[in-house]
């Protein structure tokens, strides 16, 4: 079953097109990564796919429905790009911000309980920040921060997740935590992810199909893993290393189980 | 008992002053976070110029202070929407309207010894009906605010992302809006226009110098407000001052000397770090 479907869309903002008649899918359990120069349009087609612009032309599909119809946002994640660029002397706790996704579940008037209080926990446990929940947002670290809005995004379970340049300020060891984690994700749970990235490399030995936007608005999409490395070649001019076995043993002398 | 409770009047200010000092920070907090912290003084203005129209025109001059108000809230927040980043803009366009409309307004107003009562408040001086009034409206505020309290919070923090995960961030604005509007025309009614701003921003002020989350901010503020209204109606019976601006002072004089005890420990904790690294 596709999970997402976009077909036809075209996008611009005042009288500048950015996106013209751009259509794919992405199946359930896919790791897409949309890669592209900057300004090309990564960020606004996650915005459009979540509903936070409004298409010009075209149709987008999320779980089969029409977003235009689509009521089932608890079961969408979405980190925005510089998610970590929020007011930060507000007076919030680790805990709270992270837990702010789950007040529409548990539903206007109602205050938070033990068990939404675990869930809170274990979302923080994914990200390895289980001792910061008692801090201040404002007083973490920026890569700490980033996280936290991945823990968020996280704690509905959700069946798509959308990240935006999620890995831009962590630490390569927490990058590494956090790829391990989609791909338990992906793997284990079949949540779809769709990722904007820079780092060609690690999106490549990741995702499983990959999605160029270019600043003359095409696309270009490819879903099988041999021809991956040709592809990036080919708009890149560089060499792939796709080489798993390297990338684990990596992982290991950081003390990352995978 | 207190000599000072033997009077109707200053029972009833005690009653509204605890109603108004438990719903200006209510509203503050989220105001103050929202970086809107004028839009108390904005508002007051209004609800002035509302006053002026209705001791003008023969209506209930509080009942024109909370149209007036309304009117300016939702104003604002349509003008916010053309300078997304600029908040101050719309805040000082409706000000200055506000202002306007309360100078040409008052110069209708035959009595200004009312008018006046009701830029520096007349808390001692409320009727029965404006009390209920008051306890009733509060009541409404504090209520939608308890129960709106996780809503608020979210879309204070994260507009955007509250929208996504499907709270009805629409219907909650404009509510948080109406809710404004009422506290500060009522406030501004009781405890003066002139002061209304800072009983709203002056308790959030002090709790955000102390506070730990988001919760803690709330309950201090609150907090805060209590002790300073309580504390300066009695100073302001006992030394015949009056009592908006005695309140407002109070705040002023438990924010400077947090500022104080703040500063004195952060120098504390530095002088204990040099000694630590000398020992070592
Ligand atoms: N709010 C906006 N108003 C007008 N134009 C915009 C707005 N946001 C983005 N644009 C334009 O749309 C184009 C695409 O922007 P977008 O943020 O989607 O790029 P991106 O691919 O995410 O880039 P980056 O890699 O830098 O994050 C850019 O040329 C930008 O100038
Ligand atoms: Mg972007």
């Amino acid at each position: 079953m596709n999970v997402i479907d976009v077909k036809n869309l075209s996008f611009g903002y005042m009288d500048n097109l950015i996106l013209k008649n751009i259509t794919f899918s992405v199946e359930k359990g896919d790791f897409l990564g949309i890669i592209g120069p900057n300004g090309s349009g990564k960020s606004t087609l996650l915005k459009l796919m979540l509903k936070i612009l409004t298409p010009l032309s075209g149709e987008i599909k999320l779980l089969g429905e029409d977003i235009k119809s689509f009521k089932d946002w608890g079961s969408i994640g979405y980190v925005s790009q510089k998610a970590n660029s929020f007011n930060t002397s507000f007076p919030a706790t680790v805990e709270e911000v992270v837990g702010a996704n789950l007040f529409a579940k548990i539903g206007l008037f109602k205050i938070p309980d033990k068990n939404h209080h675990d869930m809170i926990l274990k979302a923080l446990q994914l990200v390895g920040l289980e001792d910061c929940s008692k801090k201040l947002i404002g007083n973490l670290s920026g890569g700490q921060q980033q996280r936290v809005f991945i823990a968020r995004a996280l704690i509905n379970n959700p069946k798509i997740l959308f990240l935006d340049e999620p890995t831009v300020g962590i630490d390569s060891k927490s990058e590494s935590a956090l790829y391990c984690l989609l791909a338990k994700l992906q793997k284990e749970l079949g949540i779809t992810i769709i990722m904007v990235t820079h780092d060609i490399q690690d999106i490549a030995l990741h995702a499983n199909k990959l999605l160029y936007l270019s600043e003359s608005g095409i696309i270009s999409y490819t879903q099988n893993e041999n021809i991956k490395a040709e592809f990036i070649k080919q708009i890149y001019g560089i060499d792939l290393k796709l080489d798993c076995h390297n990338c684990k043993n990596n992982l290991k002398k950081e003390g990352i189980k995978c | 008992m207190l000599d000072i409770f033997q009077y109707d009047f200053m029972q009833k200010a005690f009653i509204i002053g605890i109603f108004i000092a438990a719903i200006t920070p209510c509203i503050g907090v989220i105001v103050v976070l929202k970086r809107l912290s004028m839009i108390g003084d904005s508002l007051s203005h209004n609800s002035l110029a509302g006053v002026a129209a209705g001791l003008a025109f023969g209506i209930n001059p509080v009942l024109g202070a909370v149209i007036f108000s309304i009117i300016a809230a939702f104003s604002i927040e349509i003008i916010r929407k053309s300078f997304p980043k600029y908040a101050e803009i719309a805040i000082a366009v409706i000000m200055s309207t506000g202002i306007g409309l309360a100078g040409i307004l008052s110069g209708f107003v035959k009595n200004s010894s009312s008018f006046n009562s009701f830029l520096f408040g007349s808390i001692v001086a409320v009727s029965s009906l404006e009390l209920l009034m008051v306890i009733i409206l509060s009541l409404c505020v504090i209520i939608t605010v308890i129960l709106l309290y996780k809503e608020l919070f979210y879309i204070t923090f994260d507009e955007e992302a509250a929208k996504l995960c499907g709270i009805p961030v629409k219907a909650i604005n404009f509510i948080f809006t109406l809710l404004t509007a009422v506290t500060i025309s009522i406030s501004a009614r009781t405890v003066g226009a002139l002061v209304v701003s800072s009983l709203m921003v002056l308790p959030v002020a002090c709790a955000l110098q102390i506070a730990k989350s988001y919760k803690q901010t709330f309950i201090y503020s609150i907090m805060f407000s209590e002790f300073s209204t309580v504390s300066g109606l009695f100073i302001s019976y006992y030394a015949n001052l009056k009592p908006g601006g005695t309140i407002v002072i109070i705040n002023v004089i438990i924010l400077i000397c947090l500022l104080i005890i703040n500063r004195l420990t952060d120098l504390n904790s530095r002088k204990k770090f040099k000694e630590n690294m000398e020992s070592v």
